[in-house]
């Protein structure tokens, strides 16, 4: 609906993709930008750089379309659609009344709101468009005049590109946008150029993974090696090879993707929910890689794939934004984060293992019995021994930085939750009060603690100290996958449990 | 009894029931604050109960298992670190100090202030103090507190009695009031005057120059005055409730909300929206008194709702604080405290706490004044006789589940 407003597809904007732009205390290429702020006004990650420029070439056909996106809380409380137009945002009363103060009250919803439509005239003035390097950086269209000869030459630059996009000259508009970039560049060459002249090289890996997403080539290498262990499984022998080189291969994507980020974040990619599920994916895949069993492999792809998956949709905020200052500790963040993480992803994969055994249970007792008892068992061990290390070392981390081990935030409350969760299903093990099957049980219900813990405090809760990682997303699926899990398990007990032999 | 006590039975519904009041304990931060899940769960006394039955319930089991072999060292070693964590958190819980000290630039300070707050009645022995939470009904000598706000906002409101003084209230919007209407109490008994932007408002004679409104009292009646701010009068009487006649500009009103011809003003606090702000209290059959504030009370004892405090044996002076911004941003990035303390000076920063005769200083914020200028920092102080345990606990539980976990392995192969 919206792309009647662009022109045809045939137009470059390569080189305006690649201009450094500075936001959020961070300077990224334009592109990254783009998405950033679409993602802002629309919740979706669909548009990218042109959209920017139509809303500066054609701000008043902007302004009756409907495209803000309007929270659940802010469409029943101004009656709105989904999707509402800045003039009618403007126009409406109640919102009016809650900018200026006369609602007292706090709706976070209504905030987001103001701040989309602040973000909107920002970028249709062209004030939003911090592209003038300097300390800090400066809008492309700002009162007071040029201060030196970069920023004229930068702004000119600029203007004659958006006259040749108004006007429609493509052969001008590639021209005045490779000017544009090489004239930003110029104006900062130590920070926005690499050695050897040219970008930057954390600039065009930022660029080059935006474009790329190598997570998405991940999730489809990992979705195809398990479809691969899968038939190895079923007796297709002479697949083995091909299936361990997809497998390796989405691992190397996935690894690539994981590195470059670190590299463009300068710091271990683990600060956020969008950052944590891929390293928790990676996690499962590392567990598969030094176990050397097929069914691991298969379950651990499949795994992986849907972590990926959430990852690429666009539920989660997947910007690197520079980090609350009692976070920039690239060692305590390595290493409570990791181990948490970690522990994450082996309690994972021992309930995808434990989920496996229980729909094959019925066909190969023996080998279900087995796998339950020596594989997600020593799993869960292994989960439970991180789980424990990563909240202590976040207790000494918390210690150094906040002067307390141990405060009762959410956060560390449900990490021990979890903890107790597994330690007392590893204990009533062992007494001998559960045999295989409600182990298996045991240990995929447990997962929803897990959940909890990583997910829920944030998403669900939302309150306590690491509010540095709250954020709306994926209620929903969440909650859905919450739920098939449970009647997954249901569905598993009560078809056994018509055996009998078993429980 | 003692089958029982180290029964594992006894230890996984132990875990599992702490589980589960943990989970409810996170659901009441969420709906209501943090108060308020310490009130329920995390500081009430059940809660300690269950922590003592798990220990108990270890050292049973321990107990059970003598003579001990070799083959107890990993059970002994990680569950000897629970029972170690839960001793040092005891310690930390009785005998620390968790509170923070504000140093407004170039000052010294030494007066440490805990998250707990007291009553103290003057004369009385001892002071009560509480752990802030939603719902008490606190007793202290000679009285009780009835209502309890976590975030509180002051407001006036007048009272009708016989001290025949007069109270106008009045709403004044737009102008220099811009975006919401603003109250303005008048009361003759004190609070003659009051300034609003340019304008003066007052209960007295007109001034020569504006811009302002002036009352005077004729009997029962008032007459206004008001005086723009380009000198011009005009006059009338103020009938009783109502809007005005005046001749400003920027289209400002003022309505007339309440006219009381005998009352006296008393503070009133509300919740407020701002989880910045200092609670309050209401004492039964009392006033309400926001924190820092005292009464005297009928029998003639003055009764005062403080903050719990404890002093630091030595001064610490703020002699610089340097404050590093996100580039293009106002968003603090790093932020680092130079203090003097015993002769010397030193930095306490984001994860570079300072540690000085067992009190350990962290950085925890600042106060800005509307410059953006920083006028004081804040800093965490904590002492905490319970650290050692605690980490040595942490220690061996991790040694601990490691060997239990590498111990099953030998056995089953």
């Amino acid at each position: 609906m919206l792309f009647f407003m662009f022109y045809s597809l045939a137009w470059s904007f390569q080189s305006l993709d690649l201009v450094p732009v500075q936001s959020e205390g961070r300077v990224k290429p334009f592109i990254v930008f783009a998405h950033e702020v679409m993602f802002t006004l629309t919740a979706e990650k669909k548009l990218g750089s042109e959209a920017l420029l139509s809303f500066m070439a054609h701000p008043h056909d902007w302004e009756d379309r409907a495209f803000i996106f309007v929270g659940p809380d802010a469409q029943k409380r101004l009656k709105l659609g989904k999707l509402v137009s800045p003039r009618a945002l403007m126009r409406n009363d109640v919102l009016g009344q809650y900018a200026r103060g006369i609602l007292k009250e706090r709706v976070p919803d209504f905030d987001a709101l103001l701040e989309r439509l602040h973000v909107f005239r920002q970028i249709s003035s062209g004030e939003g468009w911090m592209m003038v390097p300097g300390e800090p950086w400066h809008a492309l269209i700002e009162t007071g005049s040029d201060t030196d000869l970069h920023s004229a030459l930068i702004r000119r630059a600029f203007l004659e590109m958006l006259r040749a996009y108004t006007e429609k000259r493509q052969d001008d508009f590639a021209r005045a946008s490779a000017g544009l970039l090489q004239s930003v560049i110029a104006a900062d060459p130590v920070h926005l150029a690499s050695v050897w002249g040219g970008i930057s090289l954390r600039l065009v890996t930022e660029y080059g993974l935006e474009v790329f997403r190598p997570y998405r080539f991940a999730w489809i290498m990992y979705a195809l090696s398990a479809v691969f262990y899968g038939l190895v499984l079923a007796g297709l022998r002479r697949l083995e090879w091909g299936a361990r080189s997809i497998f390796f291969a989405g691992c190397f994507f996935h690894a690539a993707g994981m590195l470059l980020r670190a590299f463009v974040a300068q710091r271990p990619p683990v600060t956020n929910m969008y950052e944590s599920i891929i390293w928790v994916g990676f996690g499962i895949m590392l567990f598969a890689v030094f176990w050397q069993k097929r069914l691991v492999q298969c379950v651990a792809s499949i795994l992986a794939c849907l972590c990926l998956l959430a990852a690429d949709s666009a539920l989660f905020d997947d910007g690197v934004h520079p980090l609350m200052p009692v976070l920039r500790s690239n060692y305590w963040l390595t290493v409570h984060v990791l181990t948490i993480t970690l522990s994450y992803a082996a309690f994972a994969l021992a309930m995808g293992l434990a989920n496996a055994a229980l729909f094959f249970w019925k066909r190969y007792p023996v080998e279900a019995i087995a796998l339950v008892q020596t594989t997600v068992y020593r799993i869960v061990q292994i989960g439970v021994i991180l789980v424990a290390a990563g909240t202590i070392l976040g207790g000494i981390w918390a210690d150094s930085s906040w002067g307390r081990f141990w405060g009762w935030d959410p956060k560390e409350v449900w990490a021990l939750i979890t903890l107790l969760c597994y330690a007392a299903i590893l204990h009533a093990r062992f007494v001998g009060w559960m045999r295989p099957v409600t182990f298996a049980i045991a240990i995929s219900l447990a997962f929803v603690s897990v959940i909890m813990a990583w997910y829920g405090v944030n998403f669900v809760l939302g309150a306590g100290l690491h509010s540095y990682g709250f954020s709306q997303g994926g209620q929903g699926g969440v909650l859905g996958g919450v739920l098939i899990e449970c009647a997954y398990v249901l569905w598993r007990y009560l078809a056994l449990e018509k055996e009998r032999k078993f429980l | 009894m003692l089958a029982f006590l180290a029964s594992l039975k006894l230890a996984v519904s132990t875990i599992l029931f702490i589980a589960i009041g943990l989970a409810v304990g996170t659901t009441l931060e969420s709906g209501y604050d943090a108060k308020t899940a310490a009130y329920y769960v995390y500081r009430a006394w059940w809660f300690y109960t269950v922590l003592a039955v798990l220990g108990i319930n270890i050292i049973a089991v321990a107990v059970s298992k003598l003579p001990w072999r070799k083959k107890h060292i990993p059970f002994l070693l990680a569950h000897v670190g629970i029972i170690m964590v839960l001793f040092g958190a005891w310690l930390t819980q009785r005998c620390g100090i968790d509170g923070t000290l504000r140093i407004a630039l170039h000052e010294r300070g030494h007066t440490v202030r805990g998250d707990k707050a007291s009553i103290i009645v003057q004369n009385e022995a001892r002071d009560v103090s509480w752990q802030p939470t939603e719902a008490v009904a606190i007793h202290f000598p000679g009285g009780r507190i009835d209502r309890y706000l976590p975030y509180a906002e002051a407001k006036v409101q007048f009272v009708a009695d016989a001290s025949k003084k007069a109270a106008i209230h009045l709403e004044v919007v737009g102008g220099f009031a811009m975006r919401a209407a603003q109250d303005v109490w008048l009361w003759e008994g004190g609070w003659r005057s009051m300034q609003l932007g340019p304008a003066l408002f007052a209960i007295k004679k007109p001034a020569k120059k504006g811009p302002g409104l002036f009352f005077e009292r004729h009997g029962e009646s008032f007459s206004y005055t008001s005086i723009n701010s380009d000198g011009k009068k005009s006059q009338g009487v103020v009938s009783g409730v109502g809007f005005l006649d005046i001749p400003w500009r920027g289209g400002v009103t003022v309505r007339v909300l309440d006219l009381l011809w005998s009352a006296h003003p008393e503070t009133l606090y509300e919740l407020s929206p701002d989880r910045t702000q200092t609670p309050a209290i209401h004492i039964a059959g009392g006033p309400w008194l926001g924190l820092g504030e005292s009464y005297q009370r009928g029998d003639g004892a003055l009764v005062a709702y403080v903050p719990q405090v404890a002093q630091l044996p030595f001064d610490v002076q703020l002699e610089r604080f340097d404050l590093l911004f996100d580039p293009g941003t106002k968003k603090a990035a790093a932020y680092t405290s130079w203090v003097h303390i015993g002769n010397e000076t030193k930095a306490i920063g984001m994860n570079e706490p300072l540690t000085y005769k067992g009190y350990t200083f962290y950085q925890t914020s600042y106060e800005q004044d509307e410059q953006g200028e920083v006028v004081a920092t804040v800093l965490s102080v904590n002492r905490d006789p319970g650290r050692p345990l605690t980490y040595m606990g942490s220690f061996l539980i991790v040694i601990g589940s490691v060997l239990l976990a590498l111990r099953q392995k030998r056995k089953r192969s």
